[in-house]
């Protein structure tokens, strides 16, 4: 008797598309327009993206490629056939501390930014230990549980920036786009710098890849998930840079939310366009959180294997919560965030680069 | 027994959760704000110690009263009903924010600016220094305005303009609104400005104009305009609707209008339905910057004097002709006014210079509308070419 198709924990390449595509689009959603019209000048600031998408996606390759060598192994066991057993221990532990501090400083940002747009009165705090309550009951269930959420989530979320862009387009000047190509090369560099933080990150499809069930061609879908948040965020900007011009975005904290303000439904059916759009990035945040959690505790479950997953989300739900409240105020929280940048040079560079090296020379390759 | 009392807690604690919206305040408890306007009330005692904004503004508040819309709902007597749907409310203070406050103090219902529609604010405030973009930055910042807000310069009081009557709108805020919607009828007012357009002005600082207003005995009239510096944001002088109308032709917003011309001797008048221009930028050397503008209009003859065979095309091209030649004068005048008398670039001529020949954009920059003046010693030529699509009904309506 077959079982249900999709009760099983099992995905396919789609699936990996899926979850690149919606881990990347998360905050930078917001900022994105701003870092970039504060290092470039006028629309100059696409090309910094469009290099910065191309170096993250031909490490999202490198990733999926090494991950899709053993297959139906965790990261921890192919790790430690590489390189000794207590290295990868402390790779994989890295990682997950790392996606430890991501959870929380995304339950901080949703914090923070739905208090100043959508709860004035109700306390930060309450507003992220109810979103960190949803994100843990997510990830207590089955892991594909959450990567299906992600699948259902995903194409609301753009329909919803695509609906943004069209009711703008109004406002939409060609004159602020012009002239090209006027920024020297360090405004390049900062931009692509900023921007490929924004793009880039997801090491969580070293563990991932161990429920595909055919890895080969994981690797190419990969990069088409990474070129859904790169068309996006190009999209956003360019539209940032239309209807604001670059001095102002340059001066708006949150560009695209800014853009939703500026939207105005004919007839004045809907005039807060904005809070619809809130809440349809709260889901793009959700999916954001809720892979980095899980992928934090597939990281800890795979090194302690006796540990049940339960009992990791009771030890670390307090710590998540308690980090996500540390930073005092919003400079703070971008301090947090700048602290968060440079883990990723390392664990979705250094490391998969590193280890898919060693495992070409070692000649070292899973029973796939 | 431990786990049904665990469980039992847990019930407990959600109920915490569930009891319902922090932020909720339900509509009736809501001072639906749609319209402001402000005005200067003094300059502050520079002597006093407390902390104060250099002018004291008065800011009159339009609120919403729902009970005197439903009431003109239902009869077809429109606002003659016994209650107003608006009230005006005044609060005076150096900051905005204090204003806004203030009102809680009087309204039974907390002021709520989600869908604030129309801010008035006073010549006499925008022509003091700084003033304009102080009294902006409130509407920009604030969580709760949007940037589609109307901006309209108001001359004299702009207090009293929220009271403009209209038997059609209940609210003057909507009522004021919806008339800045009807450049397509006339070309003597300038296409709305919103609030988003002023912010990116005065981050940019390039020069702009803003719609006039003012009242003429019961009713409002929003022809002309109210000219801004951009490097300080503030007003210089208001214009006229002919030299709008220029402008509206310059800038590319010219939505629909009418030009009068003489034909032997008679009144003949081209009713505009569609213009476009185009600009191109010759630059020499900074010394000889040229801009050539061409004007391209399509249109029908909308009333005629005197009695023309409009069946032949000798007779129309001479008809296009004089109105090329009329559109020209206004066009021209327009430049004339912004170039020597007020020497400001609000055409947005500069902009055009920024994309075309960036180098020389950059080092003529801060010298454009201001110091040395490069936009008024460039050269403006203007050619216009202007279509007659139809006679309407007839060709010709008398013998």
């Amino acid at each position: 008797m077959k079982s249900f198709e999709y009760g099983d924990e099992e995905i396919g390449e789609i699936e990996i598309f899926f979850i690149v595509a919606s881990f990347m689009i998360a905050v930078g959603v917001l900022t994105l327009p701003r870092l970039l019209a504060e290092s470039t000048q006028f629309s100059d600031g696409w090309v910094s993206l469009v290099i910065a998408g191309i170096i993250s996606i031909s490490f999202i390759w490198v990733t999926a490629k090494l991950a899709s060598r053993f297959p139906n192994q965790t990261f921890f066991t192919y790790a430690s056939l590489i390189c000794s057993k207590p290295v990868a221990a402390v790779f994989t532990i890295g990682i997950a501390i790392y996606f430890v501090a991501l959870t929380a400083y995304e339950t901080r940002v949703l914090a923070v930014i739905t208090k100043q747009y959508l709860f004035d009165q109700t306390p930060l705090e309450v507003i992220a230990l109810l979103f960190l309550l949803v994100v843990v009951y997510a990830v207590s269930g089955t892991r594909v549980g959450v990567i299906r959420l992600n699948i259902l989530f995903l194409p609301i979320i753009l329909v919803i920036a695509v609906l943004l862009m069209l009711l703008n387009i109004q406002y939409f000047e060609v004159k602020n786009l012009t002239p090209a190509f006027t920024t020297s090369w360090a405004g390049y560099w900062k931009g692509t710098t900023e921007s490929f933080f924004s793009i880039s990150g997801f090491a969580g499809l070293l563990f991932y890849m161990k429920f595909v069930n055919r890895p080969k061609k994981a690797p190419k879908y990969a990069m088409f998930g990474v070129c859904v948040p790169l068309g996006l965020y190009l999209l956003l900007y360019v539209m940032a840079i239309g209807v604001f011009n670059t001095e102002t975005t340059a001066t708006l904290v949150y560009p695209t939310v800014e853009l939703a303000k500026e939207a105005e439904i004919p007839g004045g059916f809907l005039e807060r366009f904005e809070s619809l759009f809130l809440t349809i990035w709260i889901m793009a945040i959700f999916n954001t959180t809720s892979l980095a959690y899980d992928v934090s505790l597939m990281a800890f479950c795979s090194v302690f294997g006796k540990v049940k997953k339960t009992t990791f989300i009771f030890v670390l739900t307090p710590i998540i919560y308690l980090v996500a409240m540390f930073p005092e105020d919003v400079g703070e929280v971008e301090l947090m965030a700048k602290f968060l940048n440079y883990p990723i040079l390392i664990i979705s560079i250094i490391i998969p680069v590193t280890l898919l090296l060693l495992a070409k020379l070692r000649g070292i390759k899973g029973n796939g | 027994m431990v786990k049904k009392l665990t469980s039992l807690l847990i019930l407990g604690v959600l109920s915490f959760f569930l009891t319902g919206c922090w932020d909720q305040v339900e509509i009736e408890d809501r001072g639906f704000i749609v319209g402001v306007a402000m005005d200067l009330v003094e300059e502050t005692d520079d002597e006093s110690d407390k902390p104060e904004g250099k002018y004291r503004y008065k800011g009159t508040y339009q609120f919403v009263v729902p009970a005197g819309l439903s009431q003109n709902g239902s009869g077809p007597s429109g606002g003659g009903g016994s209650e107003k749907a608006y009230e005006n409310v005044s609060s005076t203070s150096d900051s905005l924010l204090e204003q806004a406050r203030n009102l809680a103090v009087k309204m039974s219902r907390p002021p709520f600016a989600q869908h604030l529609q129309l801010l008035i604010v006073s010549e006499e405030v925008a022509k003091e220094p700084r003033s304009f973009r102080n009294i902006m930055d409130l509407f920009i910042r604030d969580n709760e305005m949007r940037r589609g807000i109307i901006v309209m310069i108001a001359e004299g009081e702009a207090g009293s303009i929220l009271d403009a009557q209209s038997k059609n709108e209940s609210l003057p805020a909507i009522h004021l609104s919806d008339i800045a919607e009807n450049t397509i009828k006339n070309s003597e007012m300038l296409s709305k400005v919103r609030l988003g357009f002023v912010h990116e002005r005065l981050v940019d600082q390039t020069s702009f104009v803003i719609p006039k207003v003012t009242m003429e005995g019961q009713h409002v009239n929003m022809t002309g305009a109210a000219v801004f510096q951009g490097y300080n944001d503030q007003m210089i002088d208001f214009i006229n609707g002919d030299t709008t109308e220029g402008l509206n032709f310059i800038t590319g917003e010219y939505k629909g209008g009418l030009i009068k011309t003489k034909v032997e001797d008679e009144l003949v008048v081209y009713d505009i339905r569609n213009a476009s221009r185009k600009i191109r930028v010759d630059v020499r050397n900074k010394e000889s910057i040229h801009f050539n503008i061409v004007i391209e209009t399509e249109g029908i003859i909308g009333e005629s004097f005197k009695s023309l065979d409009y069946a032949n095309p000798t007779v129309l091209s001479k008809v296009e002709e004089t109105v090329e030649k009329e559109i020209k004068r206004k066009v021209l005048e327009t430049i004339n006014t912004f170039q020597k008398d007020l020497q400001v670039d609000a055409l947005g001529l500069g902009g055009y210079l920024q994309s075309e020949d960036y180098k020389t954009w950059k080092q003529i920059k801060q010298n454009w509308d201001r110091g040395v003046n490069y936009f008024s010693k460039s050269t403006i030529h203007v050619q216009v070419k202007s279509i007659v699509r139809s006679s309407g009904a007839v060709f010709e309506s008398q013998k």
